[in-house]
């Protein structure tokens, strides 16, 4: 049963933050609750404020603004996986939110709850890594960004008393994008080979007990940058989640993929260093056996996936940047 | 705190405690008993019910998340005492033993064909992957949602 | 994800029983009561509102073992809203045993309503009842208890050797029973030379039966001193033996009414919360409604029991069994529940599947500080079959045998005896059972087809497991039932019936139905009210359908004499001459004479001054088994260790089919229970601190829709024995030979032995690396 508490239920960014400058005592955020809410009714979290955030249009926006894709701290996981945008700006997004939980917990479960539950195994944690996410923090102070990564890390650089976190931003992923937030019209590409587009994939994988519903023993999100022609690596980010407190991204392995061809020989050379990793994080722990063992099968469905993605881009490379298709809505809310 | 919403076709207005689960609302100030309390955390399914047509554990949201939207329950599958297809293939086709489930099966299944109404078998059972049952062996439940949508198969069993 | 195949069964039913045509037997139709499920019409007992009625929360113990040295509960009590606050210094000490189901029975009795020593994480310590469940909770918060800590034990096999010193144990020994059964010459088997000899270790887990319906129940007093008690049990009058017991009331002072089952598979046989809500409710005088979470029922009801089985088989050189020698370890967790009868109960399942001239069972049951062991679907079947299965095909690999020929050499035949001293195994249709199988499954060629040798791995397994029909043989087994016709035509049976959900009431409707030659649905059976029902032993030990159900058809042929006695009085004719047909009954001779039911007991009740009613007590005379054969096909993925069950085939002997469709829905269920056993379910008791760590659904899995193979059906229904029109159990027999086929599929497709449930991810990594 939930210990007492008092509820606020805000419209806008504007009066929640107004709100919350004249709350006092313990403060939580209710986004959809999928984990807020147990965790009160069975008093693992006693607040003495409920601030919902659930009903705020513009905190559930997902939209593109011509060089990155922003998700409000509310978007649902079930907004996400089904957005075309997100499936072809940043693929692997798409991916960990269809996975998350089942249709009842995505259709409630918000991404920044993802990000202030900060579970050790949430889906979507390592791919805001691989995809370089940025947050933007709403305080008493303003505005305020910063990186994901160091937001979850960093000391200090977590949710301050009377901040929210109101969106989520990474710069778009797919052909014709640059992927440091620079548009590249088609026809002036600045990349070196002959003028084409680099390709630009995603991907992320899990380990559970069960193929669905399940929380992730290890999970693994991927982004990789490739020169079109040969298939070189030219940049990569590859993060993993489940070991630890935190997800963490591989910068060793990324420097080394760098200048490879994504083929079975790099895939075979990244598992090695990948079981490395395991080994460091959770040394002489019961899971470490398995789940050096696990990661192989990780890194094939990852990699797999990655290499699937690559030869589709590189068969409809003449065909010019993707415009998506198949889902219907482009963009979500604001 | 005054709650407004509409539950099964019908306006609201209930005096709501914060911390009162949009599942203790619809049982015990609504006598609507139809979604039960099975896990509590979300991962049996039992307390499914559609908010706008979304199927939502009602045990994860607190009953003022549901303020301004519709919520429609078990009983409201059946508004003018008709039953609704996909309850007739439920009772036709063995999809229910000691029912328990059964509430929150339908619900997820009715929201499933809301959006697709023609789904694949993968498709029914990602959308119920969320609803457990002990006694059925959900081979009967799909066989009710496959028939309420009209795509059953018949003829001989293919091997897998 | 793989293309599937539908889960559309054949009409598959291999019938050759009796050459009666059938109007209602054997026909599916719908649950008596779906449609007040699958509108949420109906009310289960956590759906119930009564009056004035409180809620009690329990405080369960944090502490696998301590002595409580002293409980403050002042400041619950102080709280607005609190009734009461019990624990062991307000409540009855009586002793009980929460397994006994009926008056005499010998059992350990080691539980109380509240002990002054907490035996396990989960034990009871304190409850309160309150105004709400708010209030309740709140209440419990405010509880102080003093504890003294002792020490645990949580393993079985460390709960048996003598050199540690546990007080966890007392005041009984360990194990607290141990028994024996041998026949023939056993060791002279093993001895002799040219045996082959295959020892097994095999362990099973302690697991949760998952009914999605937590344990509940209400109990209310009233006006002159009489406690009724509304609650989803099996035995209504072991409910009301024990409650009796406690609180020192006369049977006829306690009503037990069963209320609509939200899934039981055994969970909710034996006695937990019924004492305990009845105590409250005659404390208080109020009613009270006890309300388990999901974490609750799973530390603190009843799990299946944990079991370690060594098993070795002597073989000749072309198949046959020539000797086994078993042993099973039982770990009932903290109270003696039914911890030494079912040991018994698996021993006795040994003997009668295979032909085994020379067979020695021993069984040792221990307490261990871990949650409480007692009745599970299938009561030891799916232990003793996965320990003795799993062996058979290890035996087969070394011998070189294919296991289904292996298997057919060994089994038991139609009309054998029980090695064992057990009843007759009757019209044992295993044989059939695997041939059919093996048949439709295309066994030869899935067994046969390559296994990979990449990431991913197939193989093909099965297994077979047999079940009783109550019982006849071991304990008392007899039913009574009230029928009768009313003036207009219709029925109302009245028994002790409780449905578990399978069907049980429709079954009896049919059964009836097919006698009296009237629509089911003109039948009212009302479930199990031990003030007005006839007496009955209970939906347990698979007798529903095979003794109840015969007493429903011996009750309806009296009835049905006694109708048609009184009507050939007002007919004019001989009571042989009289006709029944579609509702209407006639005289041979003037057949233009014809009323209907109502008209004729109206008439009977008008001109002979009597009632069409029969009240029949029937007792059991067979306990013939009830056998199954589960073809599996699996896919391992060796890389992660995970396992997806491709396929599977459940063939089982039910002797006739009553409801096919309700037959078959068991058999589904147990396949979905069967194959969580075998590979993911598990509670899990850490082996140092004492706690379950698959004590909530998020770290218990069960198995969901996404992973639910297609399950394919064939029925061999050949009669023969005498339960009603032939029919035997399904229920607990259909998840008995399922976590075994999975386990040798496994095995077949990776080349490995294991052995210890479930087969986790972890586990069948460790087993590859050891290759």
């Amino acid at each position: 049963m939930m210990h007492k508490f008092r509820m606020a239920c805000p419209d806008s960014v504007a009066e929640t933050l107004e709100l919350l400058a004249g709350m006092e005592g313990e403060i939580a955020y209710l986004g959809g609750g999928t984990d807020l809410v147990p965790q009160m009714q069975d008093g693992r979290r006693q607040p003495d404020w409920v601030v919902d955030l659930s009903q705020i249009p513009e905190l559930a926006c997902i939209r593109f603004d011509g060089e990155r894709i922003r998700l409000g701290s509310t978007a649902t996981f079930t907004q996400i996986a089904g957005s075309a945008l997100i499936e072809e700006q940043g693929r692997c997004l798409a991916q960990a939110a269809g996975q998350v939980g089942s249709v009842q917990i995505r259709n409630r479960a918000t991404l920044g709850g993802n990000i202030a539950s900060a579970s050790p195994a949430g889906d979507s944690l390592p791919v805001l890594l691989a995809l370089d996410a940025k947050l933007t923090v709403l305080g008493p102070a303003g505005e305020r960004r910063i990186s994901f990564e160091r937001f979850q890390i960093e000391p200090g650089e977590g949710l301050r008393r009377g901040e929210l976190i109101a969106g989520i931003d990474f710069a778009a992923g797919s052909r014709g994008h640059t992927g440091d937030g620079r548009h590249v019209p088609a026809d002036k590409s600045d990349f070196s080979a002959g003028g084409r587009h680099p390709i630009r994939v995603s991907a992320f994988g899990k380990i559970g007990s069960r193929q669905s519903v399940t929380i992730a023993k290890l999970n693994m999100a991927a982004f990789l940058e490739m020169e079109p022609g040969e298939g070189i690596v030219v940049k990569s980010r590859l993060a993993l989640g489940a070991l630890g407190r935190h997800p963490f991204r591989l910068r060793n392995v990324e420097e080394e993929m760098r200048g490879r061809r994504l083929d079975d020989s790099l895939i075979v050379d990244v598992t090695k260093r990948l079981q490395e990793v395991v080994d460091g994080a959770i040394p002489g722990r019961y899971s470490q056996t398995y789940k050096r063992q696990a990661i192989r099968g990780l890194a094939a469905d990852v990699f797999g996936d990655l290499q699937q993605q690559v030869s589709v881009e590189k068969a409809s490379s003449s065909n010019g940047p993707d415009q998506g298709g198949g889902k219907e809505e482009q963009e979500i809310g604001c | 705190m005054e709650l407004r919403f509409t539950v099964n076709g019908q306006k609201q207005v209930l005096e709501v405690e914060p911390q009162a689960r949009l599942l203790d609302v619809l049982r015990e100030q609504l006598g609507l008993t139809g979604a039960k309390e099975g896990c509590g955390e979300g991962e049996c399914g039992a307390c499914t019910v559609l908010v706008d047509n979304l199927a939502v554990n009602s045990c994860l949201v607190l009953a003022h998340q549901a303020r301004g939207r519709s919520v429609t329950t078990v009983e409201g599958l059946a508004p003018s005492g008709k039953l609704d297809a996909l309850q007739q293939a439920f009772i036709q086709k063995g999809a229910i033993q000691c029912g328990y489930c059964t509430p929150g099966m339908l619900m997820s299944a009715k929201a499933l064909l809301l959006r697709k109404p023609k789904p694949t078998e993968e498709e029914i059972r990602m959308a119920l992957a969320g609803n457990l049952c002990r006694c059925t062996g959900y081979v009967n439940i799909l066989r009710a949602v496959q028939d309420a949508a009209g795509t059953a198969e018949s003829g001989e069993v293919r091997k897998a | 994800m793989a293309v599937r195949g539908n889960l559309e069964d054949s009409e598959n039913r291999h019938e050759t029983a009796g050459p009666e045509k059938l109007k209602q037997v054997g026909r599916s139709y719908p649950l008596h009561d779906a449609e007040a499920k699958a509108t949420g019409r109906i009310r289960y007992t956590g759906d119930m509102s009564l009056q004035g009625m409180l809620c009690a929360r329990i405080l369960f113990s944090p502490l696998p073992h301590a002595r409580i040295r002293r409980i403050d509960a002042a400041g619950a009590l102080a709280l607005p809203g609190v009734y009461g606050v019990f624990t062991h210094e307000n409540t009855p000490d009586v002793l009980y045993n929460s397994q006994v189901w009926y008056a005499g029975q010998e059992a350990l009795k080691d539980e109380r309503l509240f002990p002054d020593t907490v035996r396990y994480i989960g034990d009871r310590v304190a409850a309160v009842v309150a105004a709400n469940e708010q209030t309740a909770a709140k209440a419990l918060g405010l509880i102080k208890v003093d504890y003294e800590e002792l020490p645990a034990v949580f393993e079985a096999e460390q709960a048996l050797r003598t050199d540690v010193p546990v007080p966890a144990l007392a005041p009984w020994a360990s194990p607290f029973f141990s028994k024996e059964i041998s026949v023939g010459h056993v060791d002279e088997c093993f001895e002799a030379p040219d045996a082959v000899v295959i020892e097994d270790r095999v362990e099973t887990p302690k697991i949760h039966h998952a009914a999605l319906e937590p344990h509940v129940c209400v109990a209310y007093p009233d006006h002159n001193g009489k406690i009724t008690v509304l609650t989803p049990c099996q035995i209504l009058y072991s409910v009301r033996l024990v409650v009796a017991t406690v609180l020192g009331l006369p049977f006829n002072k306690v009503r037990v009414l069963k209320t609509p089952m939200g899934g039981s598979f055994g969970g909710k046989q034996e006695v937990t919360l019924e004492p305990l809500a009845a105590f409250f409710a005659l404390a208080t005088g109020r009613p009270v409604k006890i309300q388990l979470t999901r974490h609750e029922s799973i530390i603190s009801t009843r799990t299946r029991t944990k079991t370690i089985g060594y098993v070795r088989t002597a073989w000749d050189k072309a198949g046959n069994l020539l000797a086994r020698d078993l042993k099973t370890v039982i770990d009932t967790g903290a109270y003696t529940s039914n911890g030494a009868i079912i040991g018994m109960a698996m021993g006795k399942k040994a003997f009668r599947l295979y032909r085994i001239p020379n067979q020695r069972y021993r069984t040792e049951s221990v307490h261990t500080n871990t949650p409480v062991a007692g009745a599970a679907r299938g009561y030891g079947s799916p232990q003793i079959h996965a320990i003795t299965e799993i062996n058979i095909d290890h035996a087969a690999r070394r011998l070189g045998i294919d296991p289904v020929k292996l298997r057919l050499r060994n089994l038991v035949r139609p009309g054998d005896l029980d090695a064992g001293g057990g009843p007759p195994l009757g019209q044992a249709q295993i044989i059939a059972c695997v041939a059919e199988g093996a048949k439709a499954f295309g066994w030869a060629q899935r067994r046969d087809a390559p296994h990979g040798t990449g990431r991913f791995r197939r193989g093909a397994g099965m297994a077979c497991a047999t079940h009783s029909n109550g019982y006849f043989g071991g304990f008392q087994d007899f039913t009574t039932m009230t029928l009768r016709m009313l003036e207009d035509g219709s029925m109302i049976l009245n028994s002790g019936i409780q449905d578990l959900g399978c069907g049980t009431v429709t079954s009896m409707k049919q059964i009836i139905a097919e006698v009296m030659a009237i629509s089911p649905d003109r039948i009212e059976a009302p479930e199990g009210d031990t003030e007005t029902s006839p007496y009955d032993v209970g939906s347990q030990a698979s007798r529903v359908t095979h003794v109840a159900g015969a007493c429903a058809l011996h009750t309806a042929g009296k009835l049905k004499e006694k109708l048609c006695r009184e009507a050939a009085k007002l007919l004019e004719c001989a009571p042989d001459e009289v006709i029944l047909q579609s509702e209407r009954i006639r005289s041979a001779a003037h057949p233009e004479k014809d009323c209907s039911y109502g008209e004729m007991v109206s008439l009977i009740q008008e001109k002979n001054r009597t009632e069409i009613i029969i009240t029949e007590t029937f007792q059991a005379q067979d306990n013939p088994g009830s056998y199954g054969a589960d073809f599996v096909e699996v896919e391992v993925d060796t890389w992660t260790g995970l396992v997806r069950v491709v396929e599977v085939l459940a063939v089982h002997d039910v002797g006739r089919a009553i409801n096919p469709g309700f037959v078959r829905g068991q058999i589904y269920g147990g396949v979905q229970m069967g194959i969580g056993y075998a590979l993911t379910e598990d509670i899990a008791v850490d082996p140092v601190s004492g706690r379950a760590k698959g004590d909530r659904f998020s770290r218990y899995h069960l198995v969901n829709m996404p992973d639910m193979p297609p399950v394919r059906v064939i029925l061999i229904e050949k009669g023969g024995d005498l339960g009603p029109f032939g029919a035997k159990s399904i229920g607990e027999i259909a998840t008995c030979p399922t976590a075994p086929a999975v386990v040798n599929a496994v095995n077949q497709a990776l080349g490995t032995n294991l052995e210890t449930l479930p087969l986790t991810p972890e586990r069948i990594l460790r087993a590859l690396a050891c290759q």
